[in-house]
């Protein structure tokens, strides 16, 4: 798992790639706690690059979120697709979170 | 008539028969099956001594073939082999394939083996090929002929090594209407084939070959209804499985997964059907895992080509219990997605073990 | 660009430079003249290896260039070659050789005189002593002197030996012998040990009262013989040495010998065939121009004589003095002068003016005259001269007073003896300087010389009476004079009135002439190779034989010609045929500029072609001899005495004559008895004179020796005609017994075989096409407009095939490459099935073997395994060359076949091999009935082409002398020189062949491919 961060119009950029599951999650959740410790409010992740994600993945983003929410912060997703957007479904997680198709579009949310 | 006692083979260092011990009675259709490469058709090929083997002996009516006393020419007039390649003369027309053995070893009058012959061919539905050469018939057509031409010969034993392997299917049947045939005429044979239905169909007794040995014997019924082991199981039901063992938390679910894609490629399943498995794996370990350490857990994966159906199975050992039924969860996350990736999930209490068996979604005619 | 051409001159440089110093040191064709010892000082002196010779030349000649030999014959071929001034050996070898090539002499002096003894085992004490009496006796009874006489003839008389009976009963007397030095010991034509030792020997066993039984053995296996007991005396001409002492003992010497040297006599004398083009002019360069002159001859001579029956058409004028009819010559009163050449030769040296002919008029010898009834002085004449000649004096005499060409007039040696006997009254009449003439008013010359020794010799004084010439016949007959000694030739009329001693001296008889001027030929005795200077060097054209040095040069392979060409032309491009013919049509077709050949065979070969012409003179000239197998040297030997018989007899002076001079083409009948066995003659049918095809017969004189030869030994002839350059393999390897073929004897040549002694002197000519001759000039063109082509088809097919049934060489020759071919291919097809099988098997011992032949036999030239068959492996057996050409030609076939084979029995698909033994075949049985009909199917096409290609192979058979078709087109064309029509013929011949065999196995393939057995099926 390999997160990528870059700040466009004062939002944060993570790129995940590889898979989120029970043996990556954690690293995950301890990356973002510290992101937004430092400050990171605004979240875009781009899910372009991610192969794979399981209950474990879902649970860490529901950690973010919760983590956002106390800092007033919001997350978008984008690019979900595939077999990944496919979890999403069956867990009800497309209502759950914003996604839209692009990091652009994701963007567009904050303005 | 065949008698078969500890005969072995080893071609080099390979061994590919161990210890092969049976029996075929006059009037009996024996059908061997089983994987590849499992010495099949060399068993058949020891039979008549194309293939000498390394050990053992082999009595047929009563005489040890590998007596270096022995006439084998005379013993192999009694038998004759049907072949996957059907290798007919290719020199010689098919009334002349048919004919030269029985005039040039039985010292048949060519009028007589000309008429013997015809009636051969009419008996496998060539006789108007009678003039024709091999190179001028189909797959299916030379098959037949190679076995008119082996009961020119009025052979006791037929041995047939995978004779509709090298057709196409719409041929194979042909072919095994004429076997069909001749089993109710009551002529001994030996079939080395793939054919289940077949085997299941003509013969009357089945061994099922694995290991260099007969790993099972019995009849159709035993055989393909309730095969003993499980070996035996997965190759009727053409089942590939792969088990996985996990015996503490600290499994290493990559090395797991490694395992899992190649079996998936080997299967040629489709990509997002290894997707869901590996998912559904995980999910389920994650479920089990505050028992892992206190059991031992067993994931088969099964696949049946015939079926087309993905099999998980769990077993594990401990309480009586269903793992998906424990509230121990601290969500449904997982459990909501095993759910969607199964068709349908079965509980047992199996042998002294919890199984859990889940269908896989097979999504492959949809992508 | 320049450095590239620096160095291609530097190069070139270096090239000329080495050929340069090569040619000086290599051939030294001029050698010096050796009169006396002393003049060998300096010279290149030959020696048998080992022998006293040898270390007495090296102690007294230190300067001298010594070579060693093994044989004096090749001694003798180095010098006529001009490597060697002089040899020296024992005195009855030299004896030998002089006899046999009359332009060698012994001269007097002896360079040492060595014991020749009996040797026997030491320790023999008893028969020691009994031997030395009985030579004792054998000394002071006249025994040996007589032997001497009788063994050691200046001439070649048959031997006298003495009659002796010989006791048949008691141990016999083992003699070993070395039957090859004649006269000593040698081998008679009926294989008899003979020879003044054999005779000696045969005496010592009837004194002995004991059988004689000769071993003939080879020189050095003598002394080792008689250590071992082998044999109980050596009596073969044996030297009794120091070293030789330390292992046997000697009897007292029976012989005195004397190593003596041989040399050449001087040039003018040796026999040439030159001819030079016909001069311009009246000047007379040949001797045929003389005829129609004024020749000037001396009264009642035999120069008279000869000139008078030679030159029908002259006018002749009769002087009295030589002197005298020279002077005539000088003021151009006379045209010519024919007299004796050793005359001439001095009148030469005094008048540079004068030349003499090379060509000779006569040849006569010169005797003492004696009263016809006065048999007493003729015989005691007769003994003396025997002596002198034996003792080297005569020789010695001419030398000095003919040979040399004295400016001082020599000194008469004062004899001393006492002249008790009484007188001899000796006329002369001394007008013929050497001979007989006043020098310093004192009488003297070669005949007062001699007068002066026969008289001491016989114990009486000499009285000399001048005379004139025509007086000395008269004074003869009426007793006036008892002898006459005045450079007499024996003439037949001469005979009838007065007896003749034993000649002492043999002359040509000459004509002398005036030198032409520079602008005209050059003409006089000298050497071979001459320049034309009169004709001008016209550009590309070829004046001289020099001019070939940057040429194309066509040579016959492996003939001295050959050698020498590589050796004199090394600038040229020189290209080597097989065969006459084929230089002929390099030349006509221009692929070489000229070609070298022999004098004789040329000739022939221009009488029929008028588009070559010669260029310059012989460039050399050779021996030509027989050529016999190393150690069959009895077969040699015999050769050489029949060839004396022939020489004395007059039939070789006949042969030459009608075969060389008269251009004969037929064979004379030869009886022969032919009980005697068979025996295989080599020949090379290169063309006349010496052998050629005609009316599909061996005609030539090479042919016809050979036959008188065989008749001579009572033996039946098969001829094995072969390609010149196979002869001495031929004969070497045992295959024939002799060959003969007009073969040059070389020193290379020698080392392989024994050549016997040179039965003709051959010169090498040169010869091109004329237009490219300058000599011939603009010459219109024979034939106005050639012929149309369809005649000169039709031409060609009656000279090729209809001429003397030329048909049925092609016939015979077409049978021969047909039994080959079948043969040959069904012994390959069976022995490429073995092998075939062999390959295939699984164990290694058939399998290797098999894997060794295919690859040595395909990697080896199936010509190369031809020879290799013929003269290694079958060398002294006596097989049909026929059977030889199958068997290698089979071998060749069956290694190529065997992999075919291969390839379509593995093409075959294992399966159904499987299913035959399945079905209970045995293996056999299954390769028999499934696997061969399919695997013959398959490869048949390819063995078509095999076979093609065997068939066509054959053509190489003619090098082991079997006559197949290509042998029968390359005797046609030998003979007709024609190369499209023969050449043409054959090739679509073997096409025919070809093209039959092909259909006959299309045929085959048809019948047994299944589709046709449908199409017939399906007809039925």
């Amino acid at each position: 798992m390999n997160l990528q961060t870059r700040i466009e119009n004062n939002v944060t950029v993570l790129t995940v790639s590889g898979r989120l599951d029970t043996v990556t999650a954690p690293e995950y959740e301890k990356n973002i706690r510290e992101m937004i410790s430092g400050g990171n409010i605004k979240f875009v992740v781009d899910f372009e690059q991610l192969e794979y994600i399981s209950s474990a993945g879902l649970r860490g983003l529901l950690v973010m979120a919760k983590l956002l929410n106390e800092k007033s912060g919001r997350m978008c997703l984008a690019n979900v697709k595939g077999n990944v957007r496919s979890v999403f479904d069956m867990c009800g997680f497309t209502s759950v979170f914003t996604m839209k198709d692009s990091v652009s579009e994701a963007l567009a949310v904050f303005v | 008539m065949i008698r078969i006692e500890h005969l072995s083979k080893k071609f080099g260092d390979l061994v590919v028969l161990k210890d092969i011990n049976t029996e075929i009675k006059r009037g009996e259709i024996v059908s061997i099956i089983g994987p590849s490469g499992t010495g099949k058709s060399t068993l058949l090929r020891c039979l008549n001594l194309l293939d000498y083997p390394s050990g053992g002996s082999i009595y047929i009516d009563g005489v040890n073939i590998l007596d270096k006393k022995a006439d084998v020419a005379k013993i192999r007039q009694k038998m004759n082999m049907v072949f996957q390649s059907f290798n007919l003369f290719s020199h010689l027309s098919v009334m002349e394939n048919l004919t030269i053995a029985p005039i040039r070893l039985r010292g048949m009058s060519k009028e007589a083996a000309r008429t013997k012959a015809l009636e051969l061919l009419r008996l496998v539905g060539l006789a108007e090929k009678a003039e024709n050469y091999p190179e001028e018939l189909s797959g299916g057509q030379q098959q037949r002929v190679a076995i008119a031409r082996c009961l020119a010969m009025e052979p006791e034993i037929i041995l047939f090594d995978e004779p509709t392997s090298a057709l196409d299917p719409t041929m194979v049947r042909e072919v095994l209407s004429v076997i069909r045939r001749l089993a109710r005429e009551g002529i001994t044979m030996a079939i080395v084939t793939h054919e289940m239905d077949f085997a299941r169909d003509v013969s009357n007794r089945v061994l099922y070959m694995d290991e260099g040995l007969i790993f099972e014997e019995g009849t159709p019924d035993e055989i393909f209804e309730n095969p003993q082991k499980d070996k035996t199981r997965a190759f009727i039901n053409r089942t590939l499985s792969f088990t996985w063992r996990i015996l503490s938390p600290d499994y290493d679910l990559y090395a797991m997964n490694a395992e899992i894609e190649a079996f998936c490629e080997k299967q040629i399943l489709p990509k997002k059907t290894r997707y869901n498995l590996l998912l559904l794996i995980e999910e389920l370990l994650q479920i089990y895992a505050p028992y892992l350490g206190k059991m031992i857990l067993d994931m088969t994966i099964a696949y049946s080509e015939k079926s087309r159906r993905l099999d998980l199975i769990c077993e594990s050992t401990g309480e009586k219990a269903n793992p998906l039924d424990s509230h121990g969860l601290t969500d449904d996350l997982g459990f909501t997605i095993i759910k969607n990736l199964t068709e349908s999930i079965d509980y047992q209490w199996h042998n002294g073990k919890n199984r859990l068996e889940f269908q896989v979604k097979n999504l492959s005619h949809e992508e | 660009m320049i450095s590239i051409a620096y160095t291609k001159k530097a190069s070139l440089f270096w090239l000329i430079l080495l050929t340069v110093i090569a040619i000086f040191s290599g051939c030294k064709k001029n050698e010096m003249v050796i009169a006396s010892l002393e003049d060998a000082k300096n010279a290149r002196i030959g020696a048998m290896t080992g022998s006293t010779g040898e270390a007495i030349v090296i102690n007294r000649f230190p300067d001298a260039h010594v070579k060693s030999f093994d044989d004096v014959m090749d001694a003798v071929a180095a010098m006529k070659s001009g490597q060697l001034d002089a040899i020296v050996t024992a005195y009855p070898a030299a004896l030998q050789v002089s006899k046999k090539n009359p332009e060698f002499r012994v001269l007097l002096e002896p360079l040492d005189h060595e014991a020749t003894a009996i040797a026997l085992r030491k320790g023999n004490d008893e028969f020691l002593t009994t031997l030395n009496r009985i030579i004792a006796e054998l000394k002071s009874d006249g025994t040996l002197e007589s032997m001497k006489k009788r063994w050691f003839k200046p001439d070649l008389t048959p031997y006298e030996e003495l009659d002796l009976t010989l006791p048949t009963t008691g141990e016999p007397l083992k003699i070993g012998v070395s039957a090859t030095r004649e006269p000593f010991s040698f081998v008679d034509k009926n294989g008899r040990v003979t020879g003044h030792d054999g005779e000696l020997a045969r005496i010592i066993g009837a004194r002995l009262q004991r059988p004689v039984e000769f071993l003939n053995m080879k020189f050095m296996a003598l002394i080792p013989a008689l250590q071992s007991g082998k044999v109980d005396l050596i009596v073969t001409g044996m030297t009794a040495t120091e070293e030789r002492r330390k292992f046997v003992d000697f009897t007292q010497p029976y012989y005195d010998n004397a190593q003596v040297m041989l040399v050449k006599k001087p040039a003018a004398e040796m026999p040439l065939l030159s001819s030079t083009p016909s001069g311009s002019g009246h000047e007379i360069s040949q001797l045929q121009d003389i005829d129609g002159k004024r020749i000037g001859v001396l009264n009642g001579s035999a120069g008279d004589l000869a000139a008078r029956r030679r030159f029908p058409n002259a006018t002749f004028q009769v002087f009295t003095s030589a002197a005298d009819v020279a002077i005539a010559v000088k003021s151009r009163k006379a045209d010519a002068f024919v007299y004796d050449k050793s005359v001439l030769l001095n009148l030469v040296e005094k008048n540079p003016d004068l030349v003499i002919l090379d060509e000779r008029v006569d040849v006569l010898e010169v005797a003492a005259a004696i009263r016809k009834d006065n048999t007493q002085l003729l015989s005691e004449i007769n003994r003396v001269l025997s002596e002198l000649k034996q003792e080297q004096i005569l020789q010695h005499l001419r030398a000095k007073w003919i040979d040399a060409k004295y400016k001082i007039t020599p000194q008469i040696a004062p004899v001393n003896a006492t002249r008790s006997k009484g007188i001899l009254r000796m006329g002369t009449s001394a007008t013929i300087e050497p001979f007989s003439f006043l020098a310093n008013g004192v009488l003297t010359g070669l005949d007062v010389e001699l007068g002066e020794l026969i008289g001491s010799r016989l114990g009486k004084k000499i009285e000399i009476i001048d005379m004139n010439f025509e007086s000395l016949i008269p004074a003869l007959q009426s007793g006036k004079i008892d002898f006459a000694l005045s450079n007499f030739n024996v003439t037949e009329e001469r005979k009838t009135l007065v007896s003749f001693a034993l000649p002492y001296i043999e002359n040509d008889i000459s004509a002398l002439v005036r030198q032409s001027s520079p602008s005209g030929m050059d003409v006089g005795y000298g050497t071979a190779a001459r320049k034309n200077d009169v004709t001008k060097n016209r550009g590309a054209m070829l004046a001289t034989a020099a001019d070939l040095k940057d040429k194309r040069i066509g040579v016959l392979v492996g003939s001295a010609h050959d050698t020498y060409a590589t050796k004199h032309y090394p600038d040229a491009t020189i290209l080597q045929y097989k065969s006459p013919a084929d230089v002929a049509l390099a030349v006509k077709s221009g692929k070489v500029d000229a070609a070298l050949f022999d004098a004789d065979p040329l000739r022939e070969i221009m009488r029929q072609d008028d588009t070559l012409g010669l260029l310059g003179d012989s460039l050399f000239s050779f021996p030509v001899g027989a050529g016999f197998k190393k150690d069959n040297e009895a077969l040699r030997d015999q050769f050489n005495q029949f060839l004396s018989q022939i020489r004395q007899s007059g039939v070789y002076a006949d042969m030459i004559h009608r075969w060389m001079e008269k251009g004969e083409t037929r064979m004379p009948v030869i009886k022969n008895s032919k009980t005697n066995g068979v025996m295989v003659v080599g020949i090379s049918d290169n063309g006349f004179p010496f052998a050629a095809v005609l009316d599909n017969q061996l005609v030539g004189l090479d042919i016809e020796l050979a036959q008188r030869f065989a008749a001579y030994l009572g033996k039946e002839i098969r001829y094995s005609n072969m390609d010149f350059g196979s002869l001495i393999a031929a004969v070497s390897s045992g295959k024939v017994d002799m060959v003969i073929s007009s073969i040059y004897i070389t020193e290379e040549r020698k080392k392989q075989i024994h050549f016997s002694d040179s039965y003709y002197e051959m010169a090498t000519k040169v010869f091109a096409l004329r237009k490219n001759i300058a000599a011939y000039g603009a010459e219109p063109s024979a034939a106005t407009g050639s012929p149309s082509f369809i005649a000169r088809v039709s031409n060609s097919f009656y000279s090729n095939i209809i001429q003397e049934n030329r048909y049925l060489l092609i016939w015979d020759g077409l049978k021969t490459t047909l039994v080959i071919s079948i043969f040959a291919s069904i012994l390959g097809t069976l022995l490429g099935a073995l092998i075939c099988f062999m390959r295939m098997s699984k164990r290694e011992v058939l399998n290797l073997p098999a894997r060794i032949y295919i690859n040595v036999i395909r990697g080896t030239p199936v010509l190369v395994l031809l020879m290799l068959i013929f003269y290694v492996v079958f060398a002294s057996v006596n097989i049909s060359p026929v059977l030889v050409a199958i068997i290698s030609l089979g071998m060749n076939f069956g290694a190529y076949v065997s992999e075919i084979f291969r390839s379509g029995i593995e093409g075959v698909g294992k399966g159904q091999v499987e299913a035959g033994i399945a079905m209970g075949f045995s293996k056999f049985r299954t390769f028999v009935y499934i696997v061969l009909p399919q695997a013959v199917q398959r490869i048949l096409p390819v063995y078509k082409g095999e076979f093609i290609s065997l068939v066509k192979m054959t053509s190489i058979v003619g090098y082991i002398a079997v006559q197949d078709l290509t042998k029968a087109s390359d005797i046609i064309r030998s003979r007709t020189f024609d190369a499209f029509f023969p050449l043409v013929m054959v090739a679509i011949l073997y096409f025919v062949i070809a093209w039959i065999m092909m259909q006959l196995l299309e045929n085959l393939e048809r019948a047994t491919s299944p589709k046709y057995k449908r199409q017939k099926a399906a007809r039925k």
